[in-house]
Order: structure tokens, then C-alpha cells, then sequence
């Protein structure tokens, strides 16, 4: 049995601390703020996807694979022709991957912290992130998706997956540094 | 009547010659959609090189401007760099020349990315211009990138260079054929293709040259660097 949760969780607790998620479970996060938030992402899971699905570890697990979900998400909602700022920590998880590109169980602690993020908190971001949060729409039962990343993940691949949450931590950050005319949705 | 222009599309017959002879050319599903009378893509491939693509666009008489991209990629369980020339070129003057051995799961140290050091170690300031990170992920420090070539001379220098590179890795790319673990070349490979989708200027440079934008954003994804599923 994994304690993956268990040796993440001041990591996990500290990412959903940051005043990004806030913004993103108020339920008036503005879409292109969100938009800019699902670039980098598509950004992250293109690259990560695309290295995993090498190893053959997940691709037993249905409908695992976001990237094509995330962008056609960020796309909905982005409306201009270029597309938003790359952040300073989706460059630094970018060439972190390049470290880890060949070794299975490091991309699995990945794999671990965003794929299960989206099946589990992913699930609540859903009823309250603008567009139709197709990211968080799995073809499988949740559940059921769930174990079957826990049955491929294990105690040793925490240090991955703490570094993984502190990228996060670290987007979230840039993200509200980010010079945005609003982060929310104006209701007036 | 543009000597620049008449030695690039003299490269660009130079090197369909040295595909044609080093490899076969074959019919890529969805390329034919990017190929027209302005736009050219073609691919080959052997038993050392998966693809070997060739993308021109001519807006020469639209734009006043030529561009043409070369990049090669070794077959999967080939730890040999990936080939990459880029240029885009005015009447007058080649705005930007780019050119490289990157590396793939042979790493930097590749006794081809030390050949291909060796050969440019004339053509690459002492003062690098500074990369974006996208680049740094991917390129040689030694990669050579030249901006704003007015002279003839230059001109020919870079173009015979990217020639000489190119047949060289044809005659060694074999070699290492058979050394290299699939699973990681593959890797090395998306990385590489990852970090050149990110480069803002493509599609930009495609779109000013008249290209359809959603054929351009398209063709970048799929077709430019496409990632190994």
C-alpha cells in the first residue's frame, strides 16, 4: 500500500494554500486568468505525457492522457491570436523533465500529483472554473481511475512528487504576479 | 535578381540531391495539405534516419522573403544528435541562419556533436547571443545563429557549411544505428520537439509570409516537429 499521500501532504497542503486557489474555487476566476493558468499546463502535461506514454506505464489506464482536453479548454476560452506568457516555473519544469525524461518511477511521481490532482480536487475545480472543464471529465469511473494510478505508484517515487507540487506551488505564485487588469470576473 | 535567393534555392536543390541520394522519399499522411506552388514539404527516410524533412515556403514575389527549414531526426535505436538548418532570407540579406547538431539520447558529448563542433568552431563568435530558455534546452552551445547576412561571401560560408554538416551526418549517421535504447531516444527526441514547439517565432515568421494562419498552427504541431506517440 502507497503512503505516497502521507509524504506529500505538507507539499500538497502548501500548494493549495497559495492565493492562486482561492481565486481559482471562488467561482468567479476570470476566464482569460484561467486561460492563462491552462496554457501553462497544457504546456507541462504535453511534455510529460509525451515521455510517460513512452515508458508504457499508464497507457493501460483509460482516458489518462489531458493535454488534447487541457487545450481544447485554454482554447475556448482564450480569445486573442497570440497566446498568453509562459511562466518562469513552466520553463523550470520544462527543463527539469529533461533530467528525469528516462526513468519511469520519477515521471510516475508526476504523474502521480497532476493526474490524481485532476481526479480528485480537479473534480471540485470543475463546478467552479469557467468553459466546460473538459480536463476534468474522465471517460472511466473516478474511482476506479484512481487505484489503478495507485497500483503504479509507490513510496519512491516521493521526492519526485513533492518537487512536482513545489512546481506547482511555484506556478501558482507566478501566476498572481502576473500583471492582469483582474483576476476575477467583474460582476457589476 | 537576387544572388542571395538564387544560392538558397540552390541549397534547397542541393539538399532534395542529397536526400534523394542517401534516402527514399515517401508520402507522409497530411502533408500533401501543406504543399502547394509556394509551399513545399517532403520527407525521406532509410534505415539510419526516420525523417529527413524539408519545408520551404516562397513568398518571394508576396513578401520579399524566402524561408526553407531542414531538420533530420535518426531512426529510434540511433543515438545520433538531430539535424537542424533554418533560414529565412530578404532580397538583399538572410535575416536569420540557423544551424545545429542537437543532441538525442547520445547526449552532448556524441562523437558526431564534437565533429560538428570542430566544423563550425570558425563560424561561432566568441560571444554567444543570448538564447531563450526553450533553445538553451535543446541547442549545442555552439549552435550557429546568424542575423542580418548582407554579403555574398557570408552567405555562401553558412550555406556550404550547412551542406558539408549535412553530408557528413549522412555518411556517419550509420554508425550508430543499433546503440541506443528506443524507449530513451524516443524521449530525447519529444523533448527535443517539445522545446521547438514553444519557439514563438515560427508560426509568426509562417503567418507574415502569407500562410493560413490555422494551416500554420496546425502544420507546427503536427507536421514541423511532431512528437512519437
Amino acid at each position: 500500500m502507497s503512503n505516497l499521500k502521507d509524504l506529500t501532504w505538507e507539499h500538497h497542503k502548501d500548494a493549495e494554500r497559495q492565493d492562486f486557489v482561492k481565486v481559482l474555487m471562488s467561482g468567479r476566476i476570470h476566464p482569460e486568468f484561467y486561460a492563462t493558468y491552462l496554457w501553462n499546463q497544457h504546456m507541462k502535461y504535453d511534455l510529460l505525457e509525451a515521455l510517460i506514454s513512452v515508458t508504457g506505464k499508464v497507457n493501460h489506464i483509460p482516458d489518462i492522457y489531458r493535454k488534447q482536453y487541457i487545450l481544447n479548454d485554454y482554447l475556448e476560452l482564450w480569445p486573442h491570436s497570440e497566446p498568453p506568457q509562459t511562466l518562469q516555473s513552466t520553463y523550470d519544469y520544462v527543463a527539469h523533465l529533461k533530467n528525469i525524461m528516462t526513468d519511469a518511477q520519477a515521471l510516475l511521481g508526476h504523474v502521480y500529483v497532476l493526474h490524481m490532482g485532476d481526479l480528485s480536487g480537479g473534480q471540485m475545480i470543475a463546478r467552479k472554473a469557467p468553459g466546460a472543464g473538459r480536463m476534468y471529465k474522465f471517460d472511466g469511473d473516478i474511482n476506479e481511475t484512481k487505484e489503478m494510478i495507485r497500483a503504479v505508484t509507490n513510496d519512491h517515487m516521493a521526492d519526485e512528487a513533492r518537487s512536482c507540487f513545489e512546481f506547482s506551488t511555484q506556478l501558482f505564485k507566478d501566476l498572481m504576479e502576473l500583471d492582469v487588469e483582474h483576476y476575477l470576473e467583474q460582476t457589476d | 535578381m537576387s544572388i542571395i535567393w538564387n544560392k538558397l534555392i540552390d541549397c534547397q536543390n542541393e539538399i532534395i540531391k542529397i536526400f534523394d541520394t542517401n534516402a527514399t522519399e515517401y508520402d507522409e499522411p497530411g502533408l500533401a495539405h501543406f504543399n502547394s506552388d509556394t509551399w513545399v514539404n517532403r520527407v525521406w527516410a532509410n534505415d539510419h534516419v526516420r525523417r529527413a524533412h524539408i519545408d520551404v515556403v516562397d513568398a518571394r514575389d508576396t513578401k520579399g522573403l524566402w524561408m526553407m527549414h531542414v531538420c533530420v531526426f535518426p531512426v529510434l535505436n540511433n543515438d545520433g544528435p538531430i539535424y537542424g538548418f533554418d533560414v529565412i532570407s530578404g532580397k538583399t540579406k538572410m535575416t536569420g541562419a540557423f544551424h545545429d547538431f542537437s543532441a538525442s539520447s547520445g547526449g552532448i558529448d556524441h562523437p558526431m556533436i564534437e565533429g560538428y563542433k570542430e566544423a563550425v568552431a570558425d563560424f561561432i563568435p566568441t560571444k554567444q547571443r543570448q538564447l531563450p530558455e526553450w533553445a538553451t534546452n535543446i541547442f549545442t552551445d555552439k549552435m550557429l545563429a546568424a542575423g542580418n547576412v548582407r554579403t555574398e561571401e557570408e552567405a555562401v560560408a553558412i550555406i556550404e557549411l550547412a551542406l558539408d554538416n549535412l553530408r557528413a551526418y549522412f555518411d556517419e549517421i550509420g554508425e550508430f544505428t543499433g546503440n541506443a535504447d528506443v524507449a530513451a531516444t524516443t524521449s530525447a527526441q519529444n523533448y527535443y520537439c517539445h522545446n521547438q514547439q514553444q519557439n514563438p517565432h515560427t508560426p509568426r515568421t509562417m503567418k507574415s509570409l502569407g500562410l493560413d494562419e490555422d494551416d500554420v498552427d496546425k502544420f507546427c504541431t503536427d507536421m514541423l516537429f511532431p512528437k512519437i506517440a
